[in-house]
């Protein structure tokens, strides 16, 4: 592999199910459809999107645990159908969650495990388990029994279990999936700096702001489509709506949603309740006015109004809201 | 060596979860009284050497019993605990892990089958001499390795074939019985004879009997050496089929992982 090759080449992805199961003859469900993606070395990509929309079956297929049903898949310049194991070799897979560890074993006996039947030596293996405890930061733990670990500490061993073979390319599938916000935002850092030295890291998400501030590039599926592609900046741009208009009304109104989302320049309206008053936050394009807005909501109900630009969050709600 | 590393880390992982004295206790109560029955019953044989046999017999029915069950479900335990898919992400093939795993059993499980055969021979109260030794050496580990090899088919046949409850209510008298634990599997009738024959349990078994009582000589004893390591070799190869066979449906169907 050269340089500049990328790390992990998609092209056409493809995976079916049937359901009913593999035995059973029944409709076919379409789990990821056509999807090409190139990832450059030493970045970090995302696969953003709502539940069920094909990104863990994408990870899962790149690192070698489904085949494609069609199209083909290239990691670390290995194709991930007919050379598993050199993908294997190249790869750390952290798929999260409570499970995929050994409850009564401690956190260091989980690592001399997985270290093991990845080939290390003993001696090897204790060695990587110590400095990947402490890596993230779970040195003072590693003796404790993993079923007495905290969800975050859970997610932690999981990384340090992907880091084992210091692989080139690092999956992450919602790493910061059932954390609280500090142990998000840590877990963040642990990310950015693996990728400060140097690996290629894809990462699935569902959390807007996390693929805003991590990913260099994105794409954004839903139902097993690629529906935008990018830089974070570049789909803000692109399918941001960039105008957010937030007016908080100084009593209810009924049927707003539906007659606000009726005019021509709304894109998107949510209607909620803050403290006391009811808020309505309306998407509008950058280069119109909230005038409007304000005259079919009538000036004698707004209590105080404020308009900002909008997340990278607003964006693909719109965009999903655009292809619902 | 790196698959060594793969064995071991995966031998020393299973016997940290199993080895309890809690497990020893369970097992012991379930299978010593099936143990002290037959060596009661053999008290009355004039046959030389049946304590002794039974005895043995009565230990390798603890790790049979106890192996199969726990081996059987092992994929499909790693597959709900979520760790299978990291077993199959590993640089050795998945059946070498298992194997580590199924070791583990079997070498923990062989010390409660001690406790088994001490107790039949307690029960008998006789220590029978053995005519052959060198041949009773290596039918001894001819049994082990038949029993290592026949209940390690079972973790990828019930992965494959999804365990059904009660499932291995069935397998583990069967294996009991054709095996020839308790006695020459000569003593069944003729068409069950024939089918106990498929299995190198049941000729190592008959091996070691005959190596203890000297009812048939040396030449007699190693004959029987040939199938049961012609049927354990079979039984490798079809095993690791069967293994890459669970591997290739869970990567095209996606049933690596359960929920």
């Amino acid at each position: 592999m050269t340089s500049d090759a990328p790390m992990i080449e998609c092209r056409n992805l493809r995976r079916t199910f049937q359901r009913g199961g593999p035995l059973r003859r029944g409709s076919e469900i379409v789990a990821v459809s056509d999807i090409s993606f190139d990832v450059r070395p030493g970045t970090i990509f995302g696969l953003l999107g709502p539940n069920g929309a094909g990104k863990t079956t994408t990870v899962r297929m790149l690192s070698t645990l489904l085949l494609p049903t069609a199209g083909s898949a290239r990691v670390a310049g290995f194709d991930v159908a007919s050379q598993p194991r050199e993908v294997r070799r190249r790869t750390g897979l952290a798929l999260g969650g409570d499970r995929g560890l050994f409850g009564r074993l401690t956190g260091e006996q989980n690592l001399q495990y997985f270290a093991a039947i990845n080939h290390l030596s003993p001696r090897e293996a204790n060695r990587r388990s110590a400095e990947l405890l402490d890596l993230v930061g779970l040195g003072e733990r590693g003796g404790s029994k993993v079923f007495e670990y905290s969800r975050g500490m859970k997610q932690r061993l999981h990384l340090a279990r992907a880091l084992l073979t210091e692989p080139d390319v690092l999956f992450l599938d919602e790493p910061t999936s059932g954390l609280d916000p500090l142990g998000a935002f840590e877990f963040r850092q642990l990310v950015g700096e693996l990728k400060e030295r140097g690996r290629t890291i894809l990462l699935t998400t569902h959390f807007m702001l996390e693929a805003d501030e991590l990913c260099d590039e994105l794409i954004v599926i839903d139902r097993g489509e690629v529906v935008a592609q990018g830089s974070p900046a570049a789909i803000k741009r692109q399918f941001g709506s960039a105008t957010v208009v937030e007016i908080s009304l100084r009593e209810p109104r009924e049927g707003l949603q539906a007659s606000l989302g009726e005019l021509p320049q709304v894109q998107h309206v949510e209607v909620g309740v803050e403290g006391m008053l009811q808020t309505v936050r309306v998407h509008i394009p950058s280069d119109q006015d909230a005038g409007p807005i304000v005259a079919h909501i009538g000036a004698e109900h707004v209590d105080h109004m404020t308009t900002r630009t909008s997340s990278l969050e607003e964006a693909y709600l719109t965009l999903i809201g655009k292809e619902q | 060596m790196g698959h060594l590393y793969a064995l071991q880390g995966a031998f020393l992982q299973q016997w940290r979860i199993t080895a309890s004295r809690y497990q020893i206790l369970m097992i012991a109560i379930s299978q010593i009284p099936t143990a002290a029955a037959a060596a009661w019953i053999a008290r009355a044989s004039v046959e030389q050497g049946v304590s002794l046999s039974i005895a043995i017999g009565a230990a390798f029915v603890v790790v049979w019993n106890v192996c199969v069950f726990r081996t059987g479900f092992s994929l499909l335990d790693e597959r709900w605990a979520g760790t299978l898919e990291l077993n199959l992400l590993s640089r050795s093939p998945l059946t070498l892990v298992m194997l580590g795993k199924s070791l583990a059993y079997v070498v923990f499980f062989a010390l409660v089958g001690l406790l088994s055969f001490a107790a039949a021979l307690l029960v008998a109260r006789e220590i029978a001499g053995i005519e052959h030794a060198t041949a009773f050496a290596l039918s001894l580990t001819l049994v082990v390795l038949a029993v290592v090899a026949l209940q390690f088919l079972f973790a990828p046949l019930s992965f494959l074939v999804g365990a059904q409850g009660g499932f291995f209510n069935a397998i583990m008298p069967l294996g009991v019985v054709l095996s020839g634990f308790f006695y020459p599997i000569s003593l069944l009738p003729n068409w069950f004879e024939w089918l106990a024959r498929l299995l190198p349990t049941s000729w190592a078994m008959e091996a070691l009997i005959w190596s203890i009582n000297g009812k048939e000589d040396l030449g007699r004893v190693a004959l029987n050496w040939l199938p049961a390591v012609g049927l354990l070799v079979l039984l490798a190869v079809v095993e690791v089929a069967l293994f890459l066979r669970a591997e290739r449906r869970a990567r095209l169907s996606g049933g690596l992982t359960e929920g």
